[in-house]
């Protein structure tokens, strides 16, 4: 493998690892053999090698974006609105953005163009829409800072990678309270700091075709306003066993943000949290056997919360299930399950068919608690 | 009174692994009831190598030039050599799985599984690995011989459950653990090496479940994570064609 295609961090985690995700995609259509490393949180973030000469790597690269960001079914999930802020276009689709920023690259996808980003107006930059990256725009990196006035700006090949990656390695589901709309993005990342090779970005992607299934568009809807902190005991319990075993050795990390899409004062995000797997990992490897039985338990709850009547119940017994996995902790684990098998009584007849319960009554259960004592 | 349908051409005859003085197969092609004819593994192998030989020039050039669109590459005589090898190696090896002393002594366990995961170890094994398509080649071909009994487990009750998911089926095995005793690993060899095969790999005495599942995950990962799974699929489903003609043909021979 004789050329390097190296990235750069744009000192943003969340582009960054958008980023990487993005171009792994474009880069695995050009050359199906690529080999590669990604490093989240150091100043090189991704290096792929391939036979490809570097120049026409690059200008492959950019001919797969050219590509993916004309296709309908990218179009379509990037089809939620922009608020730009200006005067004669004020709300664009995601989309457009993307083809826009497309337009103006020129002669490839170069890597030089990976830089961090900037508050700053330059010709060749573009502005970072808060509604796409939530963390900058005029936002504050200060709690108390007073607004600087500039928006977010970032080359248009950070800006169309970060919309790849956005549009296919983040699911995405919305939520309602009384006045506004919010779009939740959830992303499963390497960890900082851990080098992970081709074939764990080959598994995320993996993880991104399973997110467009039409059950796992049905299981995730049913997340809404869901307690942040059960977010990676549910996900995980969404993870297949061959991802489980390939991913066990460095678990990933869970990136959620949200975007309000109706507040008095623009678009704005009022999450952005990450997530350590590691101890959720832990647990489910140790189940070995049974870690279908409770696997299937916990998506059966998440199934059961689209009926409003048991919602805050559901939701309770998650947190704990959560917090016994996070903290090791078998009494919060049994309480856990002990108010599972009271949602038999409690619940009315037909929401009892989402509940799986009876493998847990025996020997699994006494299997999990101890796979808890033993963290 | 058993008697063997390849008592002419079998490289096993009147040895450790012959059945025919036994009255039935030592080593036995599937659990067989009351009715049924006790096959031998080493017949079942036979019949399908004699059965790859008289289709193989009609399916290997469709799979080459399939395998080269999907991967971007040029068709040429060496891929088709080694594609070739691919097939071969999935013919004679597909029910490798069976020969563990669990399979043999009657324990239930997807034999596919495992045979997917031998099929894999013998190309890291045996394979080039500086060939660019050596990774992909290699889960392919593992693949095809996971899948050669899915139209089965699709269609079959296993214990109360209508169709084991993949999922299902690796979370129970990884608490396996698969013995192969100096006998089976011979008749390995043999049947290797009368379908004109070299293969440099040896059968271990022990494969543990958990390094199964680490395995075929990775090789999961590596098929669905590819550049474009809908046409990986279709080379496999192609590897697959002929391998599960000839196992039905091969088990309508072997089983009457």
């Amino acid at each position: 493998m004789g050329n390097v295609y190296v990235v750069k961090s744009t000192g943003d985690l969340l582009t960054d690892a958008l980023c990487c995700l993005g171009i792994f995609e474009l880069a695995l259509k050009v050359d199906p053999f690529i080999k590669g490393s990604c490093t989240l949180g150091r100043a090189e973030i991704l290096r792929l090698k391939t036979e490809i000469t570097k120049q026409d790597f690059e200008v492959k690269l950019l001919g797969e974006l050219m590509e993916l960001s004309r296709d309908p079914a990218i179009q379509d999930i990037l089809s939620f609105r922009v608020n730009t802020g200006r005067r004669d276009k004020k709300f664009v689709p995601a989309h457009e953005i993307l083809a826009n920023s497309v337009k103006k690259i020129i002669g490839g996808l170069k890597e030089e163009s990976f830089k961090p980003l900037l508050k700053a107006k330059k010709k060749d930059l573009e502005t970072f829409y808060m509604s796409i990256n939530p963390i900058y725009g005029k936002g504050l990196r200060k709690y108390d800072k007073a607004m600087d006035g500039l928006s977010e700006a970032g080359t248009p090949e950070i800006i169309t990678a970060y919309l790849v990656g956005l549009a296919l390695h983040t699911i995405k589901w919305e939520e309602r309270e009384e006045k506004t709309t919010k779009r939740v993005h959830l992303l499963v990342t390497p960890p900082i700091g851990s080098e992970v090779n081709e074939n764990y970005l080959k598994a995320l992607r993996r993880l991104s075709i399973l997110y467009s299934t039409e059950d796992a568009y049905a299981y995730f809807r049913s997340l809404e306003n869901v307690p942040r902190s059960v977010l990676p005991v549910v996900v995980l319990a969404y993870f297949d066993f061959s991802l489980l075993s390939v991913m066990s050795n460095i678990p990933p990390h869970l990136m959620v943000f949200d975007v309000e899409e109706e507040r008095g004062g623009g678009q704005a995000s009022r999450l952005y949290k990450s997530f350590s797997t590691n101890a959720f990992f832990s647990f489910f490897m140790r189940l070995g056997a049974d870690v279908h039985e409770v696997k299937e338990y916990i998506k059966s709850l998440v199934r059961a919360r689209r009926r409003n009547e048991a919602r805050s119940l559901i939701d309770s017994i998650l947190i704990d299930l959560s917090g016994a996995i996070a903290n090791g902790d078998a009494m919060r684990f049994n309480k856990a399950l002990y108010a599972s098998f009271s949602i038999e009584e409690r619940l009315k007849e037909d929401l009892k068919k989402y509940v799986k319960l009876e493998k847990l009554r025996s020997k699994v259960a006494g299997k999990a608690v101890a796979c808890l004592l033993r963290t | 009174m058993w008697s063997c349908l390849k008592v002419n051409s079998c490289p096993c005859k009147e040895g450790p692994l012959c059945g025919i003085r036994q009255g039935g197969p030592l080593v036995k092609s599937y659990h067989f009831k009351a009715g049924e004819r006790p096959e031998c593994y080493l017949e079942h192998v036979m019949f399908c190598i004699e059965e790859w030989h008289s289709i193989a020039a009609r399916f290997t050039k469709p799979i080459v030039h399939r395998f080269a669109s999907t991967f971007k590459l040029k068709p040429n005589d060496d891929l088709e050599r080694d594609i070739k090898w691919a097939l071969t190696l999935s013919i004679i090896n597909h029910d490798v799985g069976k020969l563990t002393l669990e399979y043999q002594t009657g324990k239930w366990y997807r034999h596919e599984l495992l045979g997917a995961y031998i099929v894999r170890k013998i190309f890291n094994e045996c394979f080039d690995k500086e060939k660019p398509y050596f990774e992909l080649l290699r889960d392919i071909t593992a693949a095809s011989v996971y899948l050669h009994h899915e139209a089965l487990q699709l269609s079959r009750g296993w214990r109360g459950l209508r169709s084991p998911t993949l999922d299902y089926l690796m979370s129970k095995v990884s608490e396996f653990n698969f013995t192969f005793k100096a006998e089976l690993k011979s008749a390995f060899n043999t049947l290797n090496e009368y379908g004109g095969l070299t293969v440099c790999y040896e059968l271990p005495n022990n494969i543990e479940g958990k390094d199964l599942v680490r395995q075929l995950g990775e090789m999961i990962s590596a098929l669905d994570g590819s550049h474009n799974p809908g046409a990986v699929r279709l080379v496999i489903a192609l590897m697959l064609l002929p391998l599960t003609i000839i196992d039905d043909k091969a088990a309508k021979k072997g089983r009457g």
